[in-house]
């Protein structure tokens, strides 16, 4: 239970020793990991069962306090708090010309002596031609993006009534909150220019969080160079050029003569320019966040995270062009593409606040790490006023391990358009969602046009966790909005509050069909991935095994699989067992889905193409893949980020050439590489 | 993860890295919460009797390497400690100069102070890595504290790597490749790191090659080179002509089941226990097919079997 609000200064002193002592034991004896004999042995408890309250330096007695999903106690939040403060959208970053970078963007990393820090070459990219970049003068920069990791600017809360965060607990995209939103189009390669100015000693780190960081463009189709791989991080005082060129995929082989203006970008006057490859392959609503190898979750968790929507003549942000072609999804109609006046992005996040009211991150527990207070767009449980129209929300899941299953607090209906960012084969009519794990982008349409004004709703959640494991299960919404919960996240996290009627007629749609699934080609092999937690002798707590073969932590080192270029496989992912849940994502080209645990899947995923699976305990999916346009070093991991960093993570390289890529080892001097083996078959 | 050759630090980065270290003796970072209330005070016990206070004498202002380890674990601390010595190496003179290890006995009551020297010895444990003891229910809270909740024969092999001037804990596995470890610990935790060696001899054309290494290859590296790769300081015997001395049936059941094969008194095996400071072959629960695999490594070393010499501390094989 939680502590009550009027919790006396003494019990909230114990329980604060409690979350440092973490206070871990109850949970691990009544999972059967300590018996109580062990316990009684420790002098925790008494033979008859009750324990022994020793204060102080027993890691056991203090849970008592703190029984939450933190295992901390809660968050300071004064009552009264909830929607009371305007929700903000997202920082739209600049979009600037190339020629606007200094130094212009380079090929190759720009290798060039870093005179203003004296150490070490200017980019972080790794040097030389393998970590070029993959088609430059093809899909050559024609627009700039550019931010620095920062310490939080003063001034920031996650709600005015609390205290302003600490730049040392808060790293993220030029120091601002909220997030950061890129608007890219396809056909229109972009240079992502992102430096790193984080501060050189990881001392100022407010006990989480490292300042090398690593920008992984969540799934787009991009070459590996620029793709954030985990072992190609940067330092404070370097920059990292990517290049992300926003092909379709199938660029290369379907409709090269760029015939169909399906597969097409808007253009600055509202029409299409036609591109090649697959318009099935159109990818909609993505994000950008930190992988640094073994510090994925501290630095997500710590903002290094934003929004990138993805605009094409299908998808086009303007929903009043009537072509033929374009969706006409709700969005606007100002501009000729890429209007969000009422295309809203939610980056839906759980934090937990220590006792001096500052962002607290528990960096030694590895289930995984739940906080207790919601946050959409980093801002404490807001209110989104809207008009009575149709609204399209892009849902992001940016936790650490949380999942969430959303609904509206009047269980009525909407339109579910997109998973994992990719327009569904046709809308589902649903009053509430699938759950939706870490990094899962859902898009859906909700219309008020049916509430009068002055109404209000919310998104609630209906998942409950106990602990960063995975779910403990999902609650009706009748149960969530009781507030009966233990789980302060159960419930309502957003308010609509519908504020007036639309400025002009909603001439948006959601059309009967959206984008079908692409054709799958005869697969060249099969592998499987079984995820779970090896006991024995094995490595790590989080392991893979590859084809049956032994539990394998990560080591970037290690290739675990190497698909040809251009072919198509299907990939199995197990989940190990133990009741826990693994949300499984896959570098580099969005799969489908084409079995879960031997069944047709549920139509969400079935008409779907995602990056993203979540396993659910003992299951399994079959998903197709194809490996097309670009090559290179990637990865495949359990996105429940603490699972992730130790070390549920295995690089597959796609590479056409005769050796093994080597493996970049970043210094603050420059990067020295290593070389890498191949995991034999079966091994 | 992974490699980096790392060499030994240049002088006057050493002396940098002093400089910085001798600054404030402040303890962990103001703001970070992993100072000495999270860790507490717990009085330890080290390998020579020294009692010493975990936060105060271990962790403050250091950079440090913390692992939990027993001696009479079968199943994996062997190795743990096998490659950690190999990280020992790696690093050079550093470990006792500025980055200390420290392994702390799950079992403190069989685990004394005496059978920790022992062990250490076993391990070549050099100056700057010390094992200590204590009272249980104090080890066991160090073991939450760190995040390993699992019972002391599940527990995880863990290593945290903390360096107290920064507050910065980088927590992964005891078992990765021991450069890559050298990496984690000799670079990427120390402030002072700046890579300036291992640049010299930057680019592709330097890392090396090496030929795709078969299942057998790849199963002897990650459970058996630790403690069987030779030069006498490992705390094996070298393997190089085992099948040969013991026959194959013998090699591929103890490879299989050392924990049966001593429950049996075999006599070999026991001789083989007293030579090498009663540590125990882990049983590292391979299937029959690693077991065939490995088997077919350690025949191909047969035909490079190097005359077996006795010296440098090495064990003398038996004929």
């Amino acid at each position: 239970m939680f502590l009550p609000r009027n919790t006396s200064k003494t019990r909230l002193k114990e329980a604060e020793q409690a979350r440092q002592h973490r206070a871990e034991a109850i949970r691990a004896w009544s999972q059967g990991k300590i018996t109580r004999r062990d316990m009684v042995r420790l002098g925790l408890m008494t033979a008859g069962g009750a324990w022994v309250a020793t204060h102080g330096l027993s890691p056991f007695v203090a849970s008592a306090y703190g029984d939450v999903p933190t295992g901390t106690p809660p968050s300071p939040i004064p009552p009264g708090l909830e929607f009371t403060q305007a929700m903000p959208r997202l920082n739209e970053l600049q979009r600037k010309p190339v020629s606007a970078l200094t130094p212009f963007p380079t090929r190759e990393s720009n290798q060039t002596f870093n005179a203003a820090k004296g150490l070490g070459p200017i980019e972080g990219r790794p040097p030389g031609p393998l970590w070029s970049h993959q088609r430059w003068e093809e899909f050559y920069p024609q627009v700039a993006v550019e931010a620095s990791q920062l310490p939080l600017l003063p001034g920031q809360r996650f709600h005015p009534a609390l205290p302003e965060i600490q730049a040392a607990r808060f790293w993220t995209f030029d120091g601002t909150v909220p997030f950061p939103l890129i608007k890219a189009r396809y056909g229109e390669p972009m240079l992502f220019r992102h430096h790193n100015r984080l501060p050189v000693s990881p001392a100022q780190n407010g006990g989480f969080g490292r300042n090398t960081i690593t920008t992984h463009f969540h799934n787009g189709h991009t070459p590996a160079e620029s793709d954030g791989y985990a072992n190609a991080f940067f330092w404070p005082g370097q920059y990292y050029d990517y290049r992300w060129p926003f092909a379709h995929a199938g660029h290369d082989t379907i409709n090269t003569g760029a015939a169909d203006p399906r597969c097409g970008s808007p253009d600055d006057d509202g029409g299409i320019t036609n591109l090649p490859g697959d318009w099935r392959e159109t990818q909609s609503t993505l994000w950008f966040h930190d992988h640094m190898i073994d510090f994925t979750a501290q630095n997500v968790y710590k903002g290094d995270a934003g929004m990138l929507n993805l605009y094409s003549s299908v998808d086009r942000g303007n929903e009043e062009i009537a072509d033929g072609v374009n969706l006409r999804l709700p969005s606007g109609s100002d501009r000729p593409w890429g209007n969000t006046d009422y295309d809203v992005n939610l980056v839906v996040a759980e934090k937990a606040l220590d006792q001096g009211g500052q962002l607290f991150f528990d960096i030694f527990n590895f289930d995984g790490f739940v906080g207790d207070m919601m946050t959409v767009n980093a801002a404490y449980k807001p209110f989104l006023e809207v008009e009575r129209r149709k609204y399209r929300f892009r849902i992001l899941n940016a936790s650490v391990s949380r999942f969430f299953k959303i609904a509206l607090s009047d269980a009525s209906r909407f339109w579910w358009i997109g998973n994992d960012g990719n327009l569904l084969d046709h809308p589902l009519v649903v009053n509430q969602l699938d759950e939706q794990g870490v990094a899962e982008r859902y898009d859906i349409v909700v219309d008020f046009s049916r509430y009068p004004i002055g109404a209000k709703l919310h998104l609630v959640n209906l998942c409950e966790h106990a602990d960063g494991k995975g779910p403990k299960g999902d609650l009706t919404l009748g149960q969530a909005l009781s507030g009966k919960s233990p789980d302060p996240c159960v419930g309502r996290f957003l308010e609509f509050r519908v504020a007036r009627n639309p400025a002009r007629p909603d001439q948006s749609r959601v059309p009967a069909r959206l984008i079908p699934l692409p054709d799958r080609l005869p697969v060249a092999r099969e592998r499987t991935f079984e995820f779970g937690r090896s006991g024995g002798t094995d490595g790590a707590p989080w392991t893979i095994k590859v084809n049956d073969g032994r539990g394998l932590g990560a080591d970037t080192n290690r290739i675990s699989a190497a698909p040809v270029p251009g072919t198509a496989e299907i990939w199995h992912l197990v989940n190990g067992g133990g009741g826990w849940d693994h949300p499984i994502h896959i570098h580099f080209e969005e799969g489908q889905t084409l079995a879960r645990n031997g069944n047709t899947p549920p139509p969400w995923e079935r008409f779907a193409r995602k990056d993203v699976w979540r396993l659910r305990p003992s299951g399994t999916v079959s998903v197709y893949l194809q490996f097309r346009e670009f090559s290179g070093t990637y990865v495949e991991h359990c996105h429940n980020t603490v699972h992730e960093d130790h070390a549920m993570l295995l690089r597959w390289d796609v590479n056409g050439g005769p050796t093994p890529l080597p493996n970049p080892i970043p210094t603050p001097s420059g990067c020295t590489f290593v070389d890498s083996e191949v995991l034999p078959e079966g091994a | 993860m992974t490699a980096l050759p790392l060499r030994a630090a240049a002088p006057w980065l050493v002396a940098a890295a002093l400089l910085l270290l001798s600054v404030p003796a402040l303890a962990a970072p103001p703001g970070s919460p992993w100072g000495a209330s999270y860790f507490t005070n717990v009085e330890l016990v080290r390998q020579d009797g020294k009692k010493v206070r975990f936060y105060d004498d271990l962790v403050k202002d250091r950079h440090v390497v913390i692992s939990f380890v027993y001696t009479r674990c079968t199943k994996v601390c062997g190795l743990m400690t096998a490659n950690l010595a190999r990280v020992e190496r790696e690093l050079g003179g550093r470990v006792g100069r500025d980055i200390s290890f420290v392994s702390i006995s799950m079992d403190p009551e069989r685990d004394t102070p005496e059978v920790l020297t022992a062990y250490a010895r076993a391990f070549h444990a050099g100056p700057g890595w010390s094992f200590f003891t204590g009272r249980k229910e104090d080890i066991e809270l160090l073991r939450r504290k760190f995040g390993d909740l699992a019972r002391v024969e599940d527990h995880t092999p863990n290593i945290n790597v903390g360096n107290d001037a920064t507050g910065q804990w980088w927590i992964t596995t005891a078992l990765d490749n021991p450069k890559y470890l050298a990496t984690v610990i000799g670079g990427w935790t120390d402030p002072a790191f700046t890579g300036a060696e291992a640049v010299k001899a930057a680019g592709y054309a330097v890392a090396p090659r090496v030929v795709p290494p078969s299942r057998g290859q790849t199963l002897f590296r990650e459970k058996c080179q630790a403690c069987h790769e030779g030069g006498g300081r490992s705390v094996g015997p070298p393997l190089a002509g085992v099948i040969g001395r013991r026959g194959a049936v013998w090699v591929a059941r103890f490879i299989k089941e050392p924990g049966a094969v001593l429950a049996e008194r075999d006599p070999v095996a026991l001789e083989l226990l007293a030579r090498h400071a009663n540590v125990e072959m882990p049983t590292l629960g391979l299937s029959e097919r690693e077991v065939a695999d490995l088997m077919g490594f350690l025949q191909g070393l047969e035909h490079h079997a190097p005359p077996t010499v006795a010296g440098a501390g090495a064990p003398p094989a038996a004929r």
